[in-house]
C-alpha cells in the first residue's frame, strides 16, 4: 500500500508531536494497517527522540564575563520570583493545584467522621453489650473456678496425694 | 533585582544560546564567543526589554550575531579560500551511560543528526533550530524572522524531510 503525500506529511507531524488529535487518530489508524506507513512513522520518531536528547544535553561552557557583571547561582526563591515574572501562568497553575488539593483534603477529612457516625451505637446497645460481656466473663470465671476445684479435689487428692500417702505407708512399714 | 533576573537568565538560557549559535555558525569557538557576547548584551540591556519576553530578545540577539558572523565569514572566504572545519557538538546523555551498545548507537545517531542539521540551508536550519531545539512557537518565530506562520510550517516540514533524507544517506554510506 502506498503512502499519499498528505498522509506522509501527517505522519511526520504526528511523529514530531505537533499534530492535532484528529490527525493523530487518523495516522495511528493508518499505521496499524500499513506497514510502510508504520516504518516511516518509526524512522521520524527515532529522529525526533534523538533531537530531544540533544536538546536536553548540556555543554561544559566556560564563559568569561567582564568584571562588572557578577554571576551567582540563583537561589530557590529568586528562581520562583523570576519564574513568576517570566511565565506567570506556571506558578498560577501550581498554586491552583495546591489550593485544590488542600480543599479536597478538607472535604475528604470532613466526610470521614460522617461516615463513621453511621456505625455509632446507642447507650442502650452499649449497656446490653457491657452486660453480655460481663456475663461472658462471669461464665469464664465459673469455669475456671470449677476447673480449679476439680484439680484440687479430684486430680491432686486422688491421683497425687493418695498414691503418695500409700507409697509413704509402704516405706514406713518396710522400715518398721 | 537586575542581578537576580540576570542570574536566572544565564542559568536558564546559556545552553540555548550556545546550542543555537553552534548550529548556526557550525563552530565551537565562534558559538562560545557569541554566547559570551549575547550575555554581556543581555546585562547591558536588561532595562530595555520586558523580562517576560526575555527569551525572544535573547534568541533574536543571538540570531543577529550569528548572521553577522556568517556574513563576515563569507567575506573572508571570498578573499581567502579556507576549508571549513566542522566540529561536533559534545553530547552527554546520562541515561544511556550504563549500556555501552545503546550509548554507542545513540551517540552515532546524534552525531549524524548534528551533521545533518548543519547541512540544512541557512533558512531551513534557522527555523528548525528555533522550533525543535529552542522550543519557540510558530508565532514567535514568525515575529522574529518576519515570515508568515504558514511559510514557517512549510519550511519546518521541508527541514524535517531533508534531515531524514540526509540521515538515510548516512546509513547508505
Amino acid at each position: 500500500m502506498k503512502i499519499s503525500k498528505i498522509n506522509k506529511d501527517d505522519i511526520i507531524s504526528v511523529a514530531y508531536g505537533d499534530a492535532s488529535i484528529f490527525t493523530k487518530l487518523k495516522v495511528y489508524l493508518s499505521i496499524i494497517f500499513n506497514n510502510k506507513a508504520y516504518m516511516l512513522f518509526k524512522e521520524y520518531k527515532t529522529t525526533k527522540n534523538a533531537i530531544k536528547s540533544i536538546k536536553k544535553s548540556e555543554q561544559n561552557l566556560v564563559i568569561k564575563l567582564p568584571g562588572y557583571i557578577k554571576y551567582n547561582k540563583p537561589s530557590f526563591w529568586s528562581e520562583i520570583y523570576c519564574l513568576f515574572t517570566l511565565k506567570p501562568i506556571i506558578p498560577v497553575i501550581y498554586a491552583s493545584v495546591i489550593i485544590i488539593a488542600i480543599f479536597l483534603a478538607i472535604i475528604v477529612r470532613e466526610q470521614v467522621p460522617k461516615e463513621s457516625s453511621k456505625h455509632l451505637y446507642t447507650k442502650e446497645q452499649i449497656k446490653v453489650a457491657d452486660e453480655k460481656a460481663k456475663y461472658a466473663l462471669a461464665l469464664i470465671g465459673n469455669i475456671l473456678q470449677e476447673t480449679n476445684s476439680t484439680i484440687k479435689a479430684d486430680i491432686i487428692k486422688k491421683k497425687v496425694a493418695e498414691p503418695l500417702n500409700e507409697g509413704l505407708n509402704i516405706i514406713n512399714n518396710i522400715i518398721n | 533585582m537586575k542581578s537576580i533576573k540576570f542570574d536566572y537568565l544565564i542559568k536558564n538560557f546559556k545552553q540555548d544560546i550556545y546550542r543555537f549559535s553552534f548550529y548556526m555558525v557550525k563552530n565551537k569557538a565562534d558559538a562560545e564567543d557569541i554566547t559570551q557576547e549575547v550575555l554581556i548584551r543581555t546585562w547591558e540591556n536588561m532595562d530595555r526589554f520586558e523580562f517576560s519576553k526575555a527569551k525572544q530578545w535573547i534568541i533574536r540577539t543571538t540570531y543577529n550575531m550569528c548572521i553577522d558572523v556568517l556574513r563576515r565569514r563569507k567575506i573572508i572566504e571570498n578573499l581567502i579560500f579556507e576549508p571549513n572545519e566542522d566540529e561536533e557538538l559534545e553530547i552527554i546523555d546520562y541515561d544511556s551511560l550504563n549500556n555501552p551498545l545503546i550509548k554507542f548507537e545513540n551517540e552515532a545517531l546524534k552525531e549524524k543528526i548534528n551533521s545533518a542539521i548543519q547541512n540544512l540551508s541557512e533558512k531551513l536550519r534557522t527555523i528548525f533550530i528555533m522550533y525543535e531545539i529552542n522550543d519557540m512557537k510558530y508565532k514567535e518565530i514568525s515575529e522574529m524572522l518576519n515570515i508568515p506562520i504558514n511559510t514557517i510550517k512549510v519550511n519546518l516540514l521541508r527541514a524535517r524531510k531533508k534531515l531524514q533524507a540526509e540521515l538515510q544517506n548516512y546509513e547508505n554510506i
